[in-house]
């Protein structure tokens, strides 16, 4: 088996061409700075958090250790889910699964193969999981730090193994295109469930000094050998749990071992069946209407439309505070739309020659692209605005911004595209390659620079009231967001022209 | 209604299409030959205003292909070698999409649809596109171009994939087609297909056209008696005659 792994593993690191490899390098690396960066701001969070919530003691022991071990139970079953969805999608039958079928490998080395390779974009998730650990081994004797730790490793590879377990179950059951949807879900419910647990309830611990009734009543659980997702940290008072959890190893290492071996890989189900054309008028926007088509057959893109929005209205509900709702949605509005054309455009590349081959306006072509996602994000804006000021209440003034962030957001539609033209992914089946790529992520630093300067001091002297901010610090920042409006429009037309050149070139 | 003069396309410094220059008349099948990498799909791709043309002109039913691209694709219908259809539509959905892009949605051509479907056996149109073969992907391009019933047609290796019944299908379709007054212009390695199909032959080598004209034009050409085949003249052409024969003696 590891012999069938490294073989698979050097084909798919080494055998790429010097470009890809080191785009790939870079990208990697990218992901682990980042990664680090976050697990430092997290950990530095909760580690706050922790000597806070610890100086609250009762009989059992302190707020803070009862708290820590409830987030690693609660982050250790969303690592599952995270991690299960994602694997099962790659295990998926594809053109590469196809391939390796043929040769003499284990399945088990296929499934570890994806396993190794999907694990990759999980590194974030293991960081949610890692901060937590490192709050509460941070006032740990150096015992319990060792055996401790030994006991997380132990249990990440735990983990893992239950993740893979769980995928491979889930993918002998679900449609790549359910996968997808739970995908969504489960991302969703995450971004939710981080704001909740590393804010919302630590903060409400602090103000009533008091636990939740059912955290406290299920604390003899958590802290129990028989919660085995909190058993590695605890390892470091009662090291026998790392016996348990070498059992637990061995067993669910043999049961994934047994399991991935028969595996059948399964296709997306296919619905066979005879039938005329319909009859319909003649319809006009076609190309209007298959632009909509891709937005309700790819799961990611609604995950990019909605995902903002949700995220935004959660901030802005949990701060009752309009400003950082608003800012929240059209920051992140603005990278999501780039994805979503970046996206959209990707997915066009397979089929470019059909475009090329009907009499289609390639100027129609492009605008319906570009502005499908601009005016989506317009709409949900609105309903947000609306929203929010049923619950919160908006100043009526705030909807001067609603013009602005639509330009912001056209800006980065255009980035979206002109990124997918100049660079087309390698891997035309993969519409999400261009999220690889270093240069997109510092397309989206561009981006997210150009929306902050320009929405951010318009908001502020906006929403805020005349008597807090002065006349010449309102028309500073009024001028500070018009230079900004000013450079993203110099920079629209120039990717505009950019994309026509890219665009028209092909007939 | 096929015409180009001195149509060249160049790749940085290759050559792939040298001062092509054809006319061809309405109501004929036109069978366009080469070798691998020849230019053929280069040429079809010129004339139907898919890739940009280096010098020349071309023109398609009377109008200039690199000044009206999309009229000129409104008239033709083009049958490519891969058929590259969007996978997110369902066959269905490709259909509509194709029938509300050309403003054709009406009852006729709905019907010439449905006969085809039962011609071709096409009970797959509601499986996702992603999902099918090669030849049904084909067959459903092949359908939605002859429904159409253009007046011009480029097919590009229009049999790959396809099994004997429907190959044989397309192939009296398109003598019918052209009987009816359509101009067709296909590429094939199939030299039977064109030897008994074609009413007109050009053969093009690195992107030259070496010969042009009808069977019997091409065997005057050459002084070859009446019984030489297609294929043999093919060989002789483009001088591959000797070196198939010194390879099979090797082998």
């Amino acid at each position: 088996m590891f012999h069938d792994l490294s073989v698979l593993l050097k084909y798919k690191v080494f055998m790429e061409n010097s470009n890809s490899k080191k785009r790939q390098k870079n990208s990697l690396l990218f992901l682990v700075l980042f990664c680090f960066g976050f697990l430092f701001l997290i950990s530095k969070n909760l580690l706050t958090v922790y000597n806070e919530l610890s100086v609250l003691t009762f009989a059992n022991g302190n707020f803070g250790d009862i708290y820590m071990n409830f987030i690693i139970t609660f982050f250790s079953l969303f690592f599952i889910l995270s991690f299960s969805s994602m694997m099962s999608f790659h295990l998926k039958k594809n053109e590469e699964i196809d391939f390796l079928l043929t040769l003499p490998i284990k399945k088990s080395s296929i499934v570890t193969y994806n396993l190794i390779i999907s694990g990759i974009s999980m590194l974030l998730y293991l960081v949610i999981y890692l901060a937590p650990v490192i709050a509460f081994f941070s006032n740990k004797t150096p015992s319990f730090i060792i055996f401790g730790s030994i006991g997380v490793l132990m249990s990440v590879l735990l983990l893992v193994f239950i993740s893979s377990i769980c995928a491979v179950l889930l993918s002998s059951v679900a449609s790549q295109k359910v996968l997808r949807v739970l995908m969504i879900i489960i991302n969703l419910i995450y971004a939710g469930a981080y704001i909740l647990m590393f804010q919302t309830l630590p903060g409400s611990i602090l103000n009533s000094g008091a636990l939740p009734d059912a955290l406290m009543k299920a604390d003899g659980f958590f802290r129990s050998g028989f919660n085995i997702f909190s058993i590695g940290i605890n390892a470091g008072e009662r090291p026998y749990y790392l016996i348990i959890l070498s059992v637990l190893l061995v067993l669910f290492g043999l049961l994934y071992f047994y399991m991935s071996d028969r595996l059948n890989f399964k296709k997306i189900r296919v619905r066979n069946g005879k039938s005329a054309v319909k009859e319909s008028a003649a319809k006009s926007n076609t190309l209007l209407r298959k632009e909509l088509m891709i937005y309700r057959r790819n799961e990611q893109l609604i995950y990019y439309i909605f995902y903002p929005v949700g995220f935004g209205l959660l901030m802005g509900f949990i701060n009752k505070d309009f400003f950082t709702s608003l800012f929240t949605i059209s920051i992140m509005g603005c990278l999501f739309i780039s994805m979503q054309t970046a996206y959209s455009m990707s997915l066009e590349g397979g089929s470019i020659e059909l475009i090329k081959m009907l009499p289609i306006d390639l100027k129609d072509f492009i605008r319906v692209k570009l502005l499908v996602p601009v005016v989506i994000n317009f709409l949900l804006l609105v309903i947000v605005f609306f929203c929010l000021n049923l619950f919160i209440g908006v100043r009526p003034l705030s909807l001067i911004l609603l013009p602005v962030i639509s330009v912001v957001q056209l800006m980065a539609s255009l980035s979206g595209m002109a990124f997918t033209l100049k660079k087309p992914p390698q891997q035309m089946s993969n519409p999400n390659a261009f999220m690889r790529s270093t240069s997109f992520l510092g397309q989206f630093l561009v981006i997210l620079v150009l929306s902050m300067i320009t929405v951010l001091p318009v908001s502020i002297a906006i929403l805020q009231t005349a008597a807090t901010v002065s006349p010449l610090i309102n028309a500073l920042l009024i001028g500070v967001s018009c230079a900004g409006l000013f450079i993203i429009i110099i920079l629209s037309v120039r990717l505009w022209n950019t994309i026509k050149k890219k665009v028209f070139a092909w007939c | 209604m096929i015409k180009c003069v001195n149509l060249t396309k160049k790749y940085n410094t290759k050559v792939a299409v040298d001062n092509l220059s054809l006319d061809i008349g309405t109501g004929l099948i036109y069978g366009f030959l080469g070798t691998n990498g020849a230019g053929k799909t280069t040429t079809i791709k010129m004339l139907t205003g898919q890739l940009p043309i280096t010098s020349g002109e071309a023109e398609i039913a009377g109008m200039n292909v690199m000044r009206n691209p999309v009229e000129v694709k409104r008239q033709i219908g083009i049958v490519p070698d891969e058929p590259k259809i969007y996978p997110f539509f369902t066959g269905n959905e490709f259909i509509q999409f194709i029938l509300d892009l050309f403003k054709m949605n009406n009852s006729v051509t709905r019907k010439d649809f449905n006969e085809l479907c039962e011609a071709f056996d096409i009970d797959f149109l509601n499986v996702p596109i992603s999902d099918m073969s090669h030849g049904m992907r084909q067959k459903l391009m092949v359908t939605s171009v002859l429904m159409r019933k253009p007046r011009i047609i480029f097919l590009d290796e229009p049999t790959v994939g396809l099994d004997a019944r429907s190959s044989r299908i397309i192939k009296d379709l398109l003598k019918k087609r052209a009987h009816e007054g359509a101009t067709i212009f296909l590429t094939t390695h199939v030299l039977e297909i064109a030897e008994k199909m074609c009413d007109r032959i050009g053969i093009l080598h690195n992107g030259v056209l070496l010969t042009e004209g009808t069977m019997e034009e091409l065997r005057e050409k050459r002084n070859m008696d009446d019984s030489t085949s297609l294929e043999d003249l093919f060989l002789a052409l483009t001088d591959q005659a000797e070196d198939v024969q010194n390879i099979v003696n090797a082998l």
